[in-house]
Formats: structure tokens, sequence, C-alpha cells
């Protein structure tokens, strides 16, 4: 949700284009099971609770919108469902403008309960060892939940940005940038649930991935690009840079290779390079603006979420990893995250 | 509650009050109105002029006011909350708020937001369906609303005290004292809005949370005659309001919003010889607070403060010729979070002709162009005619260029300004009908226009938010103003409506813009009978898309939404009066905006005195 720091900024705009209601017609029935599918995550308009999430079968066949409304209704999602995490059958869904997590089973997508204590415009989570870990940005800080009984356990100051969090060799990755801008990752130990250490990358850190036990970090600034691997053992960084290249965003990581965008192209290299590519996968049309609000790969097929600017429902393409389109739906508004649901 | 039984005892007593008056129509006399060239060079468009016996009938809100009286359509985020219009199909930022001559329109926002502007200090407000930036500047591309503080040169002194009570505690209190000599007048007026704004919504099990707000406005203007051909005037104006923003969902974020305006007018009128010339200094600043957390003591904050003077020379050439020259120059300084420090510099030159052909016919021509430091404007004009076919039966002709600039924000947000925008601008026409049979008028306007160059805050590819010079618009439509008064006996019946058709389309897309109903429709009935008075009034608002495709799945419902109200006065001589209202008589579930519900029926008693 990059809306909300510009949002005295844009009131204007907020005036102009806020927004859409949420009395869709949708009749469709449940489908009983999301599994074996992705998940996108709509955000949905910033100030409207019209958040939702739309479930495509991996052979992209079967599609379904609205899928938490669908099984859950009367309960709406809420405002701006900003992420998504897993663990074992229950996902975790963050709804940033709403103060809320909402925990479906998901594979059902029936909920299983909604966490608010807390939460001060929660961003990210992941789970780790049964504890469930939130970002925070209006209170600088990481909450903690158990995973089981959704009870608050604890809260970990940071007085920074809390934005994306990973779990790698049993601690705890989060990034302090948003917006663009940040250049650190700080380290908690969820032992003690304090911070063990400050890690210091290039400015402009926008997406942080665990593979294999390491921590990958993107920075992207209209200067250069950095691409960091954080050792977990020791919690040290190498990095290597291209001035050549700018503006890297989107990082996602599927099997060996790391995928990222730059403008309207998708780039791929291998996990063990040294250097970015200088030759797009391929690219894609401008249609219009925000055409990669959303996103990820999976499975070697590439999903993006147009957002068509938050002015009508988002597009998402799935294309092949030699950039052949293989399915475009309408999904729900803001498409801005995919998320692999197999059984 | 307590109100609702009083409701329905009211309507029984309703038929058995007999003795009563008329409303008091204020007829000025020897009225020195604010702004000369609305007078003066807007006689090819339509104008709607709402008097004080309006004002007070109405909400304190300009967005009330105008919603339930005018054709234009508010995006109100939830009562009292943020507003801004839509008229004839334009954006918010496309409609000037013009306070005694002078252009309000935030410079961070370029927009008014219409729930900062407490209608009951001003004497009358006239709105102007149109063009007008040629006198008002930026942003007179789809019209321009006037808050006119007219002073009377008449040995008067009264004073003015109005209290309103209503539901959810919403206080609405004004007290004004007018004092005028032939030699010096003097008007001002503290109003005071409150409400804990705490509804709940119609049909469900939810309140309205976090929509409490106050404000407070102090109005005053000074006028003095110096001899008859110099007259000095002062004007003054403070406005201080906190709201909480309400909620759209119950977990949400509370969060707090301050706004302190001040706009301060001087103005010279001298004329000699053949000219008459009129010189304004004005002296206006904006601030806002926002709190993003009302718990955290954290905000931002930013703020413009305006210097304008601005210099009208007119000149008889002959009975049946005027020439104006008007000659301006605005200094804004900005400074704030996300814009930092900076200022911009705009001065300007137009001229205007009048020429009066025949009794029947006359035509009006003007140009202007400005020069600024940070953008280039274009040349723009206004002309038009206007002829008397009859006294049944008038014809009014109007063509014009207009413009918009680009708003503090857009320039200078830090990462996301953008330094090379354009100005908007339009081209536009309209033919307006007026006809007047006795009691009866009617006005038929039909218009187009076309404006490129809007300006748009999209994402871009770099994950940001910018504003880019985009979409072309095009738009059509026609409205309709009609008045009618009736007396027979002692009984009085005023009617008036106004209906909008509005088709506005993007030019890329060909589908409507969203947040422009195709149809709008207001009228209201009042009834006076000796002291009694009542009135009824009813607002239509067709279909609303709120997406850009117009998908049929977002559609906000039209609704309808009712007024009634009636009131008696006391006095013999004077005004006390005691009244009761019932605003949405029918509890309509509505939103203007998605999930932005508006109250459903709701009570207010007031008392009103006038000594």
């Amino acid at each position: 949700m990059k809306l909300k720091n510009l949002y005295l900024g844009i009131i204007a705009s907020a005036f102009l284009f806020a927004s859409c209601s949420n009395d869709d017609d949708n009749n469709d029935a449940p489908l009983g099971a999301y599994d074996n599918g992705v998940l996108i995550l709509n955000e949905g308009n910033f100030g409207t609770p019209n958040a939702s999430v739309s479930f495509v079968s991996n052979d992209l066949n079967t599609f379904q919108n609205d899928i938490f409304k669908l099984v859950n209704t009367p309960m709406v999602l809420g405002d701006v469902a900003q992420s998504m995490s897993f663990s074992n059958e229950k996902a975790f869904i963050v709804v940033n403008n709403s103060n809320e997590v909402e925990v479906v089973n998901r594979y059902t997508f029936k909920s299983l309960g909604t966490i608010t204590e807390k939460l001060q415009n929660p961003r990210y989570s992941v789970v780790l060892n049964d504890k469930l870990y939130v970002t925070n940005s209006i209170s600088k800080a990481v909450t903690v939940y158990d995973a089981k009984t959704f009870a608050y356990i604890a809260s970990i100051p940071l007085n920074k940005t809390a934005e994306r969090i990973v779990a790698a060799n049993g601690k705890l990755y989060v990034t302090n940038a948003a917006y663009g801008s940040g250049t650190d990752v700080t380290v908690i130990n969820p032992a003690s649930n304090t911070v063990s250490k400050t890690i210091t990358l290039a400015n402009g850190i926008n997406s942080i991935e665990e593979k294999n036990g390491s921590v990958y970090v993107l920075s992207g600034t209209s200067t250069k690009n950095t691409l960091s691997k954080i050792n977990t053992s020791t919690d040290t960084a190498t990095s290597f840079e291209a001035i050549a290249t700018k503006s890297a965003l989107n990082m996602d990581i599927d099997g060996d290779k790391i995928y990222y965008t730059q403008a309207t192209e998708v780039y791929a290299i291998n996990l063990t390079a040294t250097a970015f590519s200088d030759k797009a996968l391929f690219s894609v049309k401008d249609s219009s603006w925000s055409t990669f609000y959303g996103f990820g790969v999976i499975d070697g097929k590439i999903y993006s979420g147009d957002a068509n600017a938050f002015t009508s429902d988002g597009t998402v393409t799935v294309y092949s990893s030699t950039g052949t389109a293989l399915k475009t739906l309408t999904a729900g508004k803001g498409p801005n995250g995919f998320y692999s649901n197999n059984n | 509650m307590i109100l609702k039984k009083r409701f329905a005892f009211f309507f029984l007593l309703m038929c058995h009050i007999v003795s009563a008056q008329n409303d008091s129509i204020n007829k000025l006399k020897e009225v020195i109105v604010s702004d000369n060239n609305l007078k003066n060079f807007a006689n090819t468009q339509s104008i709607q002029r709402l008097n004080d016996s309006i004002i007070t009938k109405n909400q304190s809100s300009l967005t009330s006011l105008l919603n339930y009286n005018t054709v234009i359509y508010f995006k109100e985020n939830g009562l009292g909350m943020t507003s801004s219009p839509s008229f004839r199909g334009t954006t918010s930022q496309q409609t000037v708020v013009v306070w005694n001559g002078i252009n309000i329109n935030s410079q961070l926002l370029g927009q008014t937001d219409f729930n900062t502007i407490s209608t009951r200090g001003f004497n009358s407000i006239d709105v102007k369906a149109g063009g007008g930036s040629i006198v008002y500047g930026s942003g007179a591309i789809g019209g321009t609303i006037h808050l006119n503080n007219d002073l009377k040169f008449t040995d008067t002194f009264k004073n003015d005290f109005q209290i309103y009570y209503g539901e959810f505690n919403t206080i609405s209190a004004i007290y004004g004292l007018t004092a005028a000599t032939k030699k010096w007048s003097f008007d001002a007026s503290f109003t005071r809005n409150s409400s804990d704004n705490d509804f709940k919504f119609v049909g469900q099990n939810v309140w309205n949370t976090n929509g409490q707000y106050y404000n407070n406005t102090l109005d005053a203007a000074v006028g003095y005659k110096i001899n008859n051909k110099n007259s000095i005037k002062f004007y003054s104006e403070i406005y201080d309001g906190e709201r909480h923003f309400s909620l759209t969902s119950p977990n949400a974020t509370k969060t707090k919003y301050q706004d302190y305006n001040t706009r301060n007018l001087l103005t010279w009128t001298s004329s000699f010889n053949k000219f008459e010339s009129n010189l304004r200094l004005a002296y206006i600043s904006e601030h806002y607070n926002y709190f993003e957390d009302i718990n955290l003591d954290g905000f931002t904050s930013g703020g413009v403060k305006s210097f304008i003077g601005k210099y009208d020379l007119d000149y008889s050439l002959s009975s049946t010729i005027k020439i104006s020259t008007i000659l301006d120059y605005t200094k804004n300084d900005g400074l704030g979070s996300g814009i930092g420090k900076s200022s911009r510099e705009i001065g300007g030159a137009s001229i205007l002709w009048k020429h009066t052909l025949t009794e029947k016919w006359n035509y009006e021509l003007s140009a202007r162009k400005e020069v600024s430091d940070v953008y280039k404007s274009p040349v723009l004009f206004s002309a038009g005619s206007r002829y008397n076919f009859s006294d049944f039966y008038q014809l009014k002709f109007n063509v014009s260029r207009n413009y918009r600039i680009p708003t503090f924000n857009d320039l200078y947000w830090t990462g996301s300004g953008n330094p090379d925008l354009k100005p908007e601008s339009s081209y536009q026409a309209e033919i307006g009908n007026d006809f007047k049979y006795k009691d009866f008028r009617l006005t038929v306007t039909a218009y187009g226009m076309k404006i490129k160059d809007m300006i748009r805050w999209l994402p871009n590819n770099s994950g940001n938010w910018s504003p880019e010079n985009t979409d072309k618009v095009t738009i059509y439509g026609a409205e309709a103003l009609l008045g009618w008064r009736k007396s027979f006996n002692k009984h009085t019946f005023d009617f008036n409506g106004t209906y909008a058709y509005t088709v506005s389309t993007d030019d890329k897309t060909d589908k409507q813009l969203f947040y422009v109903p195709y149809h709008k429709l207001t009228g209201s009935i009042s009834y006076y009978y000796k002291k009694l008075s009542a009135y009824y009034q009813v607002m239509f608002t067709g279909e609303i898309f709120t997406t850009s495709d117009n998908n049929p799945k977002d559609i906000l419902d039209a609704y309808n939404v009712s007024n009634i109200g009636v009131d008696y006065n006391f006095s013999k001589k004077n005004i006390f009066k005691v009244g009761v209202k019932a605003a949405n008589l029918w509890n309509e579930k509505y939103e203007a905006l998605p999930s932005r519900y508006m109250p459903g029926r709701n009570l207010t008693i007031y008392l009103n005195l006038n000594y």
C-alpha cells in the first residue's frame, strides 16, 4: 500500500478516485476447496473496506473472485489487504488500514478468527515456531501472537520503519525501508524477542526473500540496483550492484532463479549470480500505470497484477517464462500479491 | 430518542397553527456588493442567487446548502467529513469558491473542502455555472461559488442570534451584529458548529464512529464611504475547525484533521470622471494539521500564505460601452510536510469589453494572459452575448477558454511532485434561455466543453505515485432552474427546482467519468401563512459510477432525500422564531461515496432571534 504515505498529498485524489463499493452481485457458490492453485490478494481501495481474495487453479482453468466474502458472508475482509503468510493449514491475511489480521483455513477459506490486539497499521507477517510475527508501521514494532490461539504475546519495538519480514535460520529479518528509501535490515532473536543485529545495505530496499537458509535483499533506486545476500549464520552480507540498471522492484525467488522487474520488464538471474542481467526475459505493454503493482513467480509462471490506477478492477496476467500471455483475468481492486496454495 | 416523540407531535400541531407571516424576504437598499465583476461582467451566463432566507433554512455547511439547492453533485465522505463538488461533470478542482471576489481554493489541493465553509456568516451566496477564469483565475471551469458579505449603508442596528440543536448532539449557533449609518457599515458574525456525529447507519447495526467535529468562524466586514466618490471596505474571516475522520472499518486507526484559515481583504473603490477603480489587497492563509493516529502526539502539517493584489479600472467609453482592465499579482508561499518550502508568483492582465448595442442586445468580450515563474499559461478568453426578445424571453450565449494550474502538492510533493506539469485547460460554450412570466422563472442552459491535460495522481512503474497530465474529457449537458412564487389571500407558495443532465466522458475510454451522476434534481416548496412558514425539500441523485470502466457491480444506487421544516414567528415586529425540522424524512439509506453512509431521519429544533 503505497498510497498511505502520500495521503495528504493526494487527499484531493482521494475525493476523486476514492474507492469502489463492495456490493458485488457475485452469486457464485464457494468452490469448497481452494487448494492446488494460487491465491491472489487484492488490496482494495484505500479508505474503503473492499479488499478481496481471488483464486486461480494451477492449470489456470478455474477462477473465482471474492472468495473470502463468498465463504464468510456477512464478514468483510476490510480495508487494504496488504499481505498474507501461512502456517500449516492457516493463512494470515494482514489488513493494513483495518488494523486486523484475518485468519482463515487456506484450503476452505473459512474464517478462523480475527486478530486486532496491538495492531497499528500492520504490514507484513511471518510464522516461525507457531508464532505469528507482524510488522506495524505506526508503532514501528513487531507484534507477536500465538499462531494457534491467536493470543497476543509480545511487542518488539524497533523504533524505525518495520516493513517486510522473513524467517531464516531460526531468526527474523525485518526490512527498515518503505516507499523506496531505507538501508537497514533488523535481525530479531525470537527466543528473547530482542534485536540482535542491524545490517546496513544499499539504500532503497524494497524486497526480501528467504531461500535455502539465506536471505536475499533487493535495493533499487533511481541511480542503481543492489542485490545483497545475507549469510544467516554470521548475519553479514555480500552484495553486487549495477549502475546501468536501476529502479528494480518486486524480487521473487522461484526454484533456483531470482526474478525482478524494472519498469515494464521482467528479469531473471540465477541464485548464484554475481551480477544483474542486462537482458530482460520479456517486457509487457505499458497498458496503464501500475502494470506490476503485484508480481509473483510460481512454478515458472509469472503473475502480474495491474492495479489499473485503482480506478477499476485489477487485471491479472499470467505469463510463461518467455513472456507468452497464458491467461488474463479480471481480479479485485489492486491485486498486489500471489501466493501458491498447494496441498 | 426524545426528539422522535416530539416529531410526531409537531405534525399534528402543524395543521392547527393558523396565524403566521411571510418569511422576511431581504430587500436590500443601498447595498455595496463585494464583487463588482460578478455584477458587471457575467450577464451572459447563468447565475443562481441563494439569499439569506434560503441560507437560514439549510444546514450550515456549504455542502448541504448547495446539495439541496443547486445542480452540483457532492462527493461527501460522510456527514461533515471532507467534501468536494462536481459541477457540470468536472472534477473537484474545477469549481472555485470565491470569497468577496477572491479565489480561495486551497493552493495545496486546488479545491475547497465544502464542509469547511460555514454559510450563515454570508448575506448571499451566488452560484455561477460555467467558465470564469478571466476574473476568478485558476479552476473556474465547471463554475464558481460566490460567498458575499454585502454591506448596506442605511441606518440600521440589528442583532441576530440563531441556535440549532439536533440529534447526535449537533449544535449550530450564530450571533451576528449589523450596524450601519449612511457613511459607515459594519457587519460581523460568529458561528460555531459542532456534532458528536455518532449516528446509526440506516438498516445496519453499525454506528458512525470517530466522526465528531467542531468549527468556529468569525466574519467581519466594515465599510466607510469617504465621500461620494470614494469608499473603503475591509473584510475578514477566520476559520478554525477540527474533524475526526469517521472510520470505515471498526478497528481502523483513528485520525483527525485540523484546518485553520484566515482571509483578509481591503478594497478601495473610487470613481472619477468616466473612470471607476477598485483596488484590492488580500492576504489569505491556509493551514492544516493531520494526525495519523489521534493517540499519538505526532502530526504532519502544511500551509500556504498568499498575497493577492488586484487593480480593476473601468472606463465608460460611452453610455453604452464599458472597458475594464484588471491587473493582478499573486504570491504564494508554501511550507509543510511533503512540500518543503516553496513559493510561486503569478502576474496577470485581463481586459474586458461590454457593449450595449440596443436596449435589448448586448455583448461582452474579455481576454486574459498571465505570467508565472512555474508554468506556462494559455491565453484565456470569454465572449458572450444576450438578447432580450421580449419581457418573456431572453437568450444568452457564451464561449470561453479556462484553465487550472497545478497545485503545490502536484508540483512540489517530495519524491512525487512533477514540476513539468502543464495547466489543465478547457474550451466551453453554452446557450442559455431565460423565460419569465409574472412570478414564474425558468432558465434552461445547454453547454458543452472539452478539457485537456487533466492532472491525475497515478501509481507509476517505479512503485511511486505521481501527478500526470493525462486525460482528455468531453462534457455536455443541460441544466434547468425553475422558480415560481404564488400568493393568494394570505397564503404564499414559493417553489424552486433545479435539474441537471450531465454526460462527462473520458475521450480514451468513452466512459462516463466516475463520481459524475447523469441526473441530479432538487426541489423545494415553501409555504408562508401569516407568521407560520413551512418548507419541504428534496434532492435526487441518480446512480453513480465508482470505477473508470463503469462496472455495474460498483455502482452506487440513486438516492432521494427529503427534508421538512416548520417554524412560527412569535414576535410582532421583529423575529422570534421557533422551529423544527426533520432531515432525511423518509429515512433513506444512502451514500455519496462507497461505505460513507449518511444519517437517517434526524431532528433539529431551532430558535432565531433578530432585533
